[in-house]
């Protein structure tokens, strides 16, 4: 029942993005694009927290990094912006494995203050390399347009350009997830003495496995600045890397699909709450964050999984 | 005589100090293959504290761990596994939130080698590995008669179960040594039994050496073909069951100077 189930699931919601274009106006479009950026870089970081168990403050950082790669390398070098993405991803798992490699001397709130700091400096180092980065004025992109004669305005390209990266990405991350390294990769959240002791290099699995989350962000990053054609130092502030980790707990830890659900929260639930409350968007949000927390502890993704098991048993049930 | 074989582990003059107290001091013997070598001794005594030597999560301050006539001590604590010695823990060191069978696969992560890359891409070959771990894994969970749980979560499963969920996951990494760290704590008077009978058919059937740490004497005394006796970190007796029992030494550290014998 459960992977025909998922299964379902999958095929539906790959349906809907593939048709929304041709339903929701532009900016809309541009806001599920979005949506797309923000799922890779949640999926990246539910990789390294709600796996692997390491909790990080500060992936707006890669997220920065990722999309001043994209940006820069198109600003200054007229790359290819496919290459550009690329090299995000490349530049961020690089990073991302070195600040690993520290960071397996601390442990749980400690580690996630190291990483804060990280988030803490981005943006006024940022704003230090002036010279690369255009300083607080940051870097203006155009928008690429789409290839082959294809009738799609630049917006409905890149929602097709980051749907790919998504699809491409959320399949590695299944792969990568369902197998030995997976399963490795839990256990040593689970009980790292004893991963130890069945043979998992836990130094080497850590470091990579927070390359990998890093390299996920960056290429997020690097999507973002083709799809807002701007970057700036104020955007990778620590309240990105909040809001990421907020997606995660709130899309649903340890899970895959949680990361779209999350997205979705992050993207949207500001949005709503400055419809209902323009004085006071924060507070709604906030009424928001806690609600979901309570009526879903597990996230979107386990208060799913539950009601499906509810529903199947019942299904068995009647049947029996 | 049992020392005419190869030993498989030989510990030499092991000594370990936390801060003043000395846990283990000078502590020597010998396992042979395919022996069952029980290593008993008050609380205390440093029997746990030697096992998590030979794991590697304790560097001694002296002596030497030879396995196979390799030294252990030149190895992190990841390295251990594939050389073929397995282990499981006093306090169930599982992982809760996988299944039994997860558990139990991730005991032949040392006997296979896919890594971040070939997983994430999913190369063929992979799928082969993948299904041969998981074949082993239920071949282990049908021997230790598991398979109804295989899908349970490890947490929440009642204590003798995850004891069995252990031994499991340590024998899927296919160990030549295994060590067991008291195996019978929690369990009642029959599942001490059913033990027994488990660890003789491992070291018959499988072949396995094991060196066992226990507080049981039920279970150590009719299993093992040699037993060591630690104290305050010493050795103070080794040699063949009915012989330790008689040692007035090991009486003595058992049971203070003028209480009468008893089993525990």
């Amino acid at each position: 029942m459960t992977p025909r189930a998922r299964a379902v699931g999958v095929a539906a919601a790959l349906a809907v993005a593939l048709v929304l274009p041709l339903f929701v106006s532009n900016f809309r479009l541009f806001q599920f694009t979005q949506v797309g950026v923000y799922a890779i870089a949640l999926l990246g970081l539910n990789v390294l927290t709600g796996y692997n168990g390491q909790i990080s403050l500060g992936h707006g950082a890669f997220y920065a990094l990722g999309a001043y790669t994209t940006a820069i390398m198109i600003d200054r070098w007229d790359v290819p912006y496919p290459l550009t993405i690329i090299a995000a991803g490349v530049l961020c798992l690089v990073a991302g494995f070195l600040f690993g490699i520290p960071a397996l001397r601390l442990e749980g709130l400690y580690l996630a203050l190291a990483t804060f700091a990280l988030a803490l400096a981005i943006p006024q180092i940022l704003k230090y390399f002036e010279h690369w980065t255009g300083g607080s004025q940051g870097i203006v992109l155009s928008k690429p347009n789409a290839p082959w004669g294809l009738k799609l305005s630049p917006d409905q390209w890149l929602y097709f350009v980051t749907l790919g990266v998504l699809v491409a990405l959320f399949v590695l991350a299944r792969n990568l997830l369902a197998g030995r390294t997976g399963r490795a990769i839990v256990a040593i959240r689970d009980n790292p003495i004893a991963a130890q002791a069945m043979g998992v290099n836990t130094a080497l699995y850590k470091s990579l496995t927070f390359g990998v989350s890093a390299a996920y962000t960056g290429v997020a990053g690097g999507l973002s600045a083709l799809v807002i054609a701007f970057v700036a130092p104020d955007a990778f502030n620590v309240f990105l890397s909040i809001t990421l980790l907020v997606g995660i707990v709130i899309g649903g830890l340890a899970s895959i699909s949680g990361a779209l659900f999350g997205a979705l929260f992050i993207q949207f639930v500001p949005n709503w709450a400055q419809d209902i409350s323009k004085a006071a968007p924060w507070a709604i949000y906030g009424v928001f964050l806690i609600l979901f927390m309570y009526v879903m502890p597990r996230g979107i993704a386990g208060a799913l999984r539950l009601a499906l098991a509810r529903a199947g048993r019942r299904g068995t049930g009647t049947r029996a | 005589m049992s020392a005419s074989r190869q030993p498989i582990l030989a510990v030499r003059d092991l000594t370990v100090r936390f801060g003043g107290i000395v846990a283990l001091d000078g502590v020597s013997f010998d396992v042979a293959e395919g022996q069952v070598v029980g290593l008993i001794g008050p609380n205390g005594a440093g029997k746990t504290t030697l096992f998590n030597c030979l794991s590697r999560l304790y560097t001694p301050q002296r002596g030497d761990v030879r396995f196979r006539d390799r030294s252990l001590l030149a190895l992190p604590p990841h390295r251990i596994a594939d050389l073929g010695i397995g282990r499981t823990f006093q306090n169930l060191a599982l992982f809760p939130t996988l299944t039994v069978l997860q558990n139990v696969m991730i005991g032949v992560h040392s006997r296979t080698r896919s890594d971040f890359l070939s997983n994430a891409l999913r190369l063929p070959w992979v799928g082969r590995e993948e299904a041969e771990i998981r074949e082993r894994a239920r071949e282990l969970l049908a021997f230790l008669d598991l398979t109804a749980v295989a899908a349970h979560p490890a947490a929440g499963l009642p204590f003798g179960t995850l004891k069995r969920v252990e031994l499991a996951r340590a024998l899927a990494g296919a160990p030549a040594l295994l060590l067991v760290d008291e195996p019978a704590g929690g369990l009642n008077h029959e599942e001490v039994a059913v033990l027994a009978a488990l660890l003789r058919t491992i070291r018959e059937r499988r072949g396995v050496t094991i060196l066992l740490v226990e507080h049981h004497m039920g279970l150590v005394m009719p299993i093992s073909d040699n037993v060591v006796v630690l104290d305050f970190g010493r050795k103070i007796a080794e040699g063949r069951p009915a012989q330790v029992q008689r040692d007035p030494e090991v009486i003595r550290a058992y049971l203070g100077v003028d209480e009468p014998v008893q089993a525990r």
